[in-house]
């Protein structure tokens, strides 16, 4: 019962131990996190409980072998079955005897009258017949006689087929202790039986069986003689002793089989129970390190929500709690810079300026909206780029890459320079402010660029130098003009009559030239006192269609030859504008395309409106283009600037006045050149709505 | 090396045994004098072991169970009385006789030879089973008879082996017959 019990824990133990195993070498291949410590632990405490185990088995084993075998000597087995044999031959010298009398008995018996009371053999052996009871009568014959004389215990005559014919007892037991069926047979052969019977346990006797050859006929007298009490002691003695060494002897190997046996369960056992108790400890022990495992690598992957039980008092625990709680401080952290990261974006969306902040290798980190704008780059995959890379890759940012690429490389802590670049809507001043971020005490690690549009204030302030010039300038050279022409003319009146016909034709060409002249400077300076002029702009719902319409007509009814095209989008919305001034924008504009057509050539202009929407807001555009010779490229940049032109007449102003008016209006105004087909004007005017309210516009933009 | 086969052995093979080294031939229930007797004939064969370890001086035990039943139809029988009767057989060493003692009466007998020894275990006769009229028995009643060795009643150290070892798993098995009692 014990030995099942032991195997059924054994193989409980096994089966557990195969689905631990089998479960940790899954983790293994899943490489799990602390998979491979507790295998490793796994391995130090299974070698650490089956050494010492093992050691203590074998020599367990080689003690219980000898000991066992120290209990056998060949010399006490040796000298036990020479007293059994002793014993039996001391025996046999008495049993041959007692053989012989009853070989005379028979004899005897030969002589004397028969017996005649016949019992059944079977009959007397089953227990419940009452035959031998009822009919045995003891009394005083001739086998009382003999066994008297002999010795004998027991005397029974029975026939040759065992059937009992006279008995004489000395216990007085009605009951004759018959011979088996074998004896019988035996003597039957003719072979007289003798034999050590042991009757009773510890009781021995000697048991005889002879033909007794009567006149009746063959008969058997069974004898049984007892042994004194000492040699039935002494025999019993001998008897047991031989019995329980050879029993011993033969259970020798098993006795040792046995123990070894029991030693290897336990050895088994204790192997199977420490090895599951590793895996048991190794996984409890590595269960925190695998949990830390996987909070670190949760954290590294940016989950800092992760929260570790703490199960225990000790180092693990404290390990376990310090995890959590800078899990907690870095979640928090994060938080909070996240917080600032939004508050920094939200601010930087506000700006009006563009911001660019660059690490030590000039990547761009951050860059707000603004940024984009102002370089007319590609916001979504600005960040990460190289800034000087990004200048590079956008040819109208090359001046940038420019003259920052220096600035950035020579790790200036300050700096801050003007830049010019093209834009798409036309020339652009950039001013720049670079500031290193002193961020580790290693040094600058990078820039944060701060662009701000001051093209408006240049052109300002240009524009109110200009003025400023116009109007000195038509306040100097206006209040000459008069007098020189009125004294022309006095001059004129007054010699004209006086002089010959020859002398008065040239007086007369000569004062016409210094009265047309003066009459011309008088129109140029009354340009400069307009452009001069602080305008006083009176704004109205304008449809442009018709006021553009009746501007060309006008041209066309003027230069008949020309080849005037309009196309107009009747759904054009109004803008808001001062009709007057515009009529003046539309003539210089026309005028100007129709004097820029090649020599010789038919003038050809295409005018167009259109709606477009621009600048996240809907505007009127004007599109008056020329196929003339377009403008030489030197001029472009700086064609709206008075003085500049490339005509040989003109105050050089007509253009200046065009981009003051439309600026007037809140428009742009563009003018470049088509590649091999001339140049073209283009006006980009707010709608009406736009033009009221500009706020929504703006809000929509900052959004 | 050896211990751990043989450990291993014990915990495969016993389910696996069912060698039969014992067979009732014949069976047969009466009643005499109201006692319901049984008579049977059983052959034995030993094994070597079970002979080595005799002659050694080893006692073996051979139980007799006997068991009347009451068949129910479509179900498992009910065990209406049961018996079970214990012999015992020894060698006596200085006579070189086998002693077959019922353990129940203290009979003994006593065979000159192992073969006449194991005959006589075979030879049931007269085993008294139960009163009859203590048993309320149908009109047909369902007897089974098994003989088997006792490992249990062996020397300690063998036990185990003889749990594991087909030489000393001795049993008729049941042997089931119909009387009228």
């Amino acid at each position: 019962m014990l030995l099942l019990t032991n195997s059924i824990g054994l193989l409980a133990f096994a089966v557990l131990i195969g689905i631990n195993i089998r479960r940790l070498v899954a983790q293994l291949r899943e490489r799990q996190p602390g998979a491979r410590l507790t295998l490793r632990m796994l391995v130090i405490f299974v070698i650490l409980a089956v050494v010492p185990v093992t050691v203590l088995y074998g020599f367990s084993l080689d003690f219980l072998r000898r000991g066992v075998d120290s209990w056998f000597d060949v010399r006490i087995g040796a000298a036990l079955t020479d007293s059994l044999e002793l014993s039996r031959e001391a025996l046999d010298l008495h049993m041959r005897r007692l053989l012989a009398r009853t070989e005379r008995m028979a004899d005897e018996l030969e002589q004397g009258p028969p017996q005649r009371t016949t019992l059944n053999l079977d009959a007397l052996r089953s227990p419940n017949s009452i035959v031998v009871a009822s009919n045995w009568t003891p009394g005083p014959n001739r086998l009382d006689e003999l066994r008297g004389r002999s010795g004998a215990e027991e005397l029974t005559l029975l026939s040759s087929e065992g059937a009992l014919l006279g008995s004489s007892s000395q216990t007085g037991e009605l009951l004759p202790q018959l011979p088996p069926q074998s004896v019988l047979a035996q003597v039957r052969h003719g072979q007289s039986y003798i034999r050590l019977d042991p009757v009773k346990r510890g009781n021995l006797a000697v048991r005889v069986a002879v033909a007794a050859n009567l006149p009746q006929g063959r008969r058997i007298l069974h004898a049984l003689y007892p042994f004194s009490s000492r040699i039935n002691q002494l025999a019993e003695s001998v008897e047991s002793a031989y019995a329980q060494y050879t029993e011993l002897a033969y259970l020798r190997d098993k006795l040792k089989l046995s123990f070894a046996m029991t030693l290897t369960l336990v050895l088994l056992f204790s192997i199977v129970t420490a090895v599951w108790a590793a895996l048991y400890s190794a996984r409890r022990l590595a269960a925190p390190i695998r949990d830390l495992a996987e909070g670190t690598a949760a954290v590294a992957a940016g989950d800092y929500t992760m929260s570790l039980p703490v199960e225990s008092n000790d180092e693990i625990g404290f390990l376990v709690h310090s995890f959590n709680e800078m899990t907690q401080r870095i979640g928090q952290a994060r938080r909070e810079v996240e917080t600032q990261h939004e508050y920094l974006d939200s601010l930087l969306r506000q700006l009006s300026s563009g911001v660019v902040a660059l690490s030590s290798d000039a990547v761009i980190t951050t860059i707000n909206q603004s940024a984009v704008k102002l370089l007319e780059m590609n916001g979504a995959g600005a960040t990460g780029a190289s800034f000087l890379e990004l200048c590079l890759e956008h040819d109208h940012l090359a001046p940038l890459h420019d003259a920052l690429s220096p600035l950035i490389n020579e790790r200036l802590e300050h700096w801050h320079e003007q830049v010019t670049i093209l834009a798409s809507d036309g020339r652009r001043e950039l001013m720049c402010r670079g500031t290193a971020l002193n961020i580790t005490e290693g040094g600058a690690v990078g820039y944060v660029i701060v662009f701000e549009n001051v093209t408006a204030i240049i052109q300002g302030q240009r524009d109110a130098a200009w003025s400023e010039v116009a109007r000195r300038l038509a306040h100097e050279i206006k209040n000459p003009l008069t007098p020189i022409q009125l004294a022309a003319e006095r001059l004129r009146l007054k010699y004209l009559t006086k002089l010959g016909k020859e002398d008065g034709e040239v007086l007369e060409r000569l004062t016409n030239t210094i009265t047309q002249q003066v009459e011309t400077m008088k129109v140029m300076v009354n340009t400069f006192s307009d452009y001069a002029k602080t305008p006083v702009v009176n704004k109205n719902p304008v449809d442009i269609n018709p006021l553009l319409t009746a501007v060309v007509e006008l041209y066309r009814a003027a230069h008949p030859d020309a080849r005037i095209e309009t196309s107009i989008d009747e759904s054009l919305p109004p803008v808001a504008a001062d009709s007057a001034r515009l009529r003046q924008v539309f003539n210089n504009l026309i005028k100007n395309a129709l004097e820029a057509s090649r020599e010789g050539e038919i003038a050809h202009i295409i005018v167009t409106t259109s709606k477009v929407h621009y600048a996240m807001a809907d505007h009127v555009e004007i599109r008056i283009e020329d196929h003339g010779d377009g403008i030489p490229e030197a001029l472009l940049a700086n064609i709206f600037e008075p003085y500049v032109t490339n005509k040989s007449k003109g105050t050089g102003l007509g253009l200046a006045i065009v981009k003051k008016i439309i600026e007037e209006h809140n428009g742009v105004v563009t003018l470049r050149n088509i590649e091999g087909a001339g140049a073209v004007a283009v006006i980009r005017l707010p709608t009406r709505d736009q033009a009221l309210h500009p706020e929504a516009t703006q809000a929509k933009d900052s959004v | 090396m050896r211990s751990c086969l043989i450990l291993l052995g014990m915990l495969v093979l016993p389910a696996l045994v069912c060698a039969s080294d014992i067979s009732i031939e014949r069976a047969v229930a009466a009643v005499d004098n109201g006692i319901i007797v049984v008579d049977a004939d059983a052959e034995l064969n030993f094994s070597a072991d079970a002979i080595a370890a005799l002659e050694s001086g080893v006692r073996l035990v051979f139980t007799l169970d006997i068991r009347i039943r009451k068949p129910i139809r479509y179900f498992i029988d009910r065990t209406l009385f049961s018996t079970r009767h214990r012999y015992s057989l020894e060698r006596h060493a200085l006579s070189d006789q086998y002693i077959l003692t019922d353990l129940i009466t203290g009979d003994r007998r006593i065979q000159g030879s192992l073969a006449a020894a194991v005959d006589n275990l075979g030879r049931i006769r007269h085993v008294p089973v139960a009163e009859r009229d203590a048993v309320d028995l149908p009109a047909e009643s369902a007897l089974r008879m098994r003989l088997r060795l006792d490992i249990e009643s062996l020397p300690a150290p063998m036990i185990p082996i003889a749990y594991v070892s087909p030489g000393w798993y001795m049993s008729s098995g049941w042997f089931q017959w119909q009387a009228a009692l």
